[in-house]
């Protein structure tokens, strides 16, 4: 699909800077917008596969919504605010933060010794914070695709939870998941397996799975969470 | 500038008004395309004073330049058919200004409400903006801990820009501002670190340190008099929590903190100031995984419309509903909060009812409410689940409201 041209306008609003990133769902575009004194925002956009049936297109189209709103109805220091959703030109767009930063995976490729233990139970505790978040909504969220590479760091130090493509609510009177999500080296087993990719994926995650954190990790952090409860964390609804 | 409710501007759908300063206006509105409430505020351009159109611009353009999880997020800013208009977050806890009650706050809920808008605060000095009116009222709650600082309509660029306050009209709130903002000097970032000390003395005592029978009153009482300390009137507050309020109540700010860091950090050392332990979400039994199904289809939203005065509660999009009234303190806020809608008169409890949403659809519970829950005339028993239909009449207590499924 044709990338968007630098200085492209969207909706009169959104002035497209470059692309940024994106995979196999569409591009992410830096762009900046214009009604709010040129504030940097994250575009993104999904691409349609003309060539897959009207069916499949509708549904792709309906994912994409689904996430624009789920977001949208969530509010954390370790979120993206979501600003805008529109079509333009056949094109579905969510319009959100710019994250600066880089992801973790790419933090990681550059310190290939490993981080320091103190900034690795720092975003423990963010990220158990965030997904404890997401799993206390009514109905729960699921991020399901929990990685480095979607994952952001800002030059501050903050964690931002990227990509919700796969996000779903959680639905206790589903089986199995319908399609097998994830990506090989974070997915837990059952996720691939019978049962229904549940809750306990998380706890999988944080104390088994991940090389990049530690043993222990979710007790630390738990201790760490309700010493310092005021942080300015957002919980929402 | 009434009227705007049932209208739509800039795509958003105007629902009702909930609040006006100045000469603007403030409505929630429904953004369709994201199915969320958010905020509009609105200001005539027609009749409106210059220099607060430029406010107005202003104000959007500072804080959209903004982000802290403790600062309201601006989404949208436009002009068009002859009102210029800021779309903001929708922050459903109302303000810290309604949740005052008179009484004192023990210190480690205050720090909870305080230190966040402190950082905020801090945050917002560091990017050049001072915030001038910084009071309960400009305070909203996300949720009873999480305070987001809000209208920042008398921001001040520090980079060396000409204030737009024409000389001689002071502007900012009598009680809350400082010393030398109401004597009309040039203000500085330190004059923010004052106006949180009051809202941090109101909250511990119940009063703010300086009020008067007019406003001319209330300001020159703070130019020429030394607060009352604020243990005089709680005297849990210890003597070293005292110390830091009155040095940010400073009357001369040379004896202020210098910054606002300063003293956020040490109001962040006192003891008690890490605040009440968050409550862990309930994942530990079957039972409440179960009871959380997935909601109803988004976009067809379920609402209440209250008889009489014909007022639409939109419902939120989640499997459990609770009904009652918020209680004062904001501690306990049900997702359908009655107490605007005459509640406490037609005998709502606070816990009144619940909506589940089932397979079969919506279904009404009561919670052991005082005067009971009815529909179409019949009472609810205690343990039944009543089916609700669109068109159904649900009456908590005495007030009466029409249900509506789509």
């Amino acid at each position: 699909m044709t990338l968007l041209e630098e200085g492209t306008v969207l909706q009169g609003r959104y002035r497209v800077v470059r692309r940024v990133g994106g995979g196999g769902m569409g591009w992410v575009y830096l762009a900046h917008d214009t009604r709010l004194a040129d504030k940097p925002c994250a575009v993104k956009e999904l691409r349609q596969d003309p060539h897959l049936p009207p069916a499949e297109q509708e549904q792709a189209a309906a994912q994409f919504h689904r996430e624009a709103a789920m977001l949208a109805h969530l509010s954390h220091a370790n979120l993206p605010n979501v600003y805008d959703y529109f079509q333009e030109y056949e094109r579905f767009y969510l319009v959100m933060d710019f994250v600066e930063g880089e992801t973790l995976e790419q933090r990681l490729h550059r310190s290939p010794q490993g981080l320091p233990p103190e900034t690795v139970v720092d975003w423990g505790v963010q990220l158990c914070d965030v997904l404890t978040y997401l799993h206390s909504q009514n109905p729960p969220v699921i991020f399901r695709d929990l990685k480095p590479a979607n994952i952001m760091v800002t030059p501050q130090g903050q964690l931002k939870l990227i990509d919700f493509g796969v996000a779903r609510l959680f639905d206790p009177s589903k089986g199995t998941d319908t399609l097998k999500m994830g990506t090989a080296g974070y997915a837990p087993p059952e996720q691939y397996a019978e049962r229904h990719s549940s809750l306990f994926r998380r706890r999988h995650h944080l104390r088994r799975h991940q090389p990049w954190l530690p043993e222990g990790l979710g007790k630390l952090a738990a201790g760490r969470s309700s010493q310092c409860p005021a942080r300015t964390g957002r919980h929402r609804v | 500038m009434g009227g705007w409710s049932g209208q739509k501007i800039g795509g958003y759908e105007i629902a009702e008004e909930i609040g006006r300063g100045g000469m603007a206006v403030v409505y929630r509105a429904y953004q369709r395309p994201l199915d969320r409430w958010v905020v509009v505020k609105m200001l005539d351009l027609i009749g409106a004073d210059k220099n607060f159109i430029m406010r107005f611009r202003q104000e959007a353009r500072a804080i959209a330049a903004l982000r802290h999880p403790n600062i309201l997020t601006v989404y949208d800013y436009g002009e068009e058919q002859g009102v210029a208009y800021i779309v903001m977050e929708y922050a459903p806890g109302g303000t810290l200004k309604d949740k005052l009650t008179g009484q004192p706050m023990d210190w480690p809920d205050a720090a909870t409400l305080v230190i966040p808008v402190g950082r905020a605060l801090a945050y917002a000095h560091s990017e050049g903006i001072i915030h001038r009116d910084v009071k309960p009222a400009n305070i909203l709650l996300a949720k009873p801990d999480w305070p987001l600082l809000a209208d920042f309509g008398l921001v001040k660029l520090l980079s060396g820009q000409r204030g737009i306050t024409r000389p001689g009209v002071s502007i900012g709130t009598p009680a809350y501002i400082s010393p030398e903002q109401a004597v009309g000097e040039e203000v500085d970032h330190r004059t923010d670190i004052y106006s949180l000390a009051v809202v941090l003395y109101e909250l511990l005592t119940g009063q703010v340190p300086f009020a008067g029978d007019s406003p001319i009153e209330t300001m020159l009482r703070r130019i020429h008099e030394e607060p009352l300390p604020p243990s005089r009137l709680n005297p849990h507050i210890s003597p070293q929590l005292e110390r830091v309020i009155l040095r940010a109540l400073a009357r001369d700010r040379q004896a202020r903190y210098p910054t606002m860091e300063a003293f956020v950090n040490d109001l962040a050392r006192l003891p008690g100031a890490t605040g009440r332990a968050v409550t862990p979400p309930e994942f530990t039994s079957t039972v409440v995984m179960t009871r959380r199904l997935e909601g109803p289809p988004a976009g067809a939203g379920p609402r209440l419309v209250v008889m009489g005065t014909g007022v639409t509660i939109t419902l939120p999009l989640r499997a459990e509903i609770t009904i009652g009234r918020a209680d004062p303190q904001g501690r306990e806020v049900p997702d359908v909060d009655l107490e605007p809608h005459g509640g406490r008169m037609a005998g709502v409890s606070r816990r009144h009812a619940r909506l589940l949403y089932g397979p079969a659809g919506w279904v009404l519970e009561d919670l052991h409410s005082t005067n009971g829950t009815f529909v179409n005339g019949e009472p609810v028993l205690p343990g039944q689940l009543v089916a609700l239909k669109s068109g159904d009449q649900v009456r908590f207590g005495q007030l009466l409201l029409s249900f509506f499924e789509k």
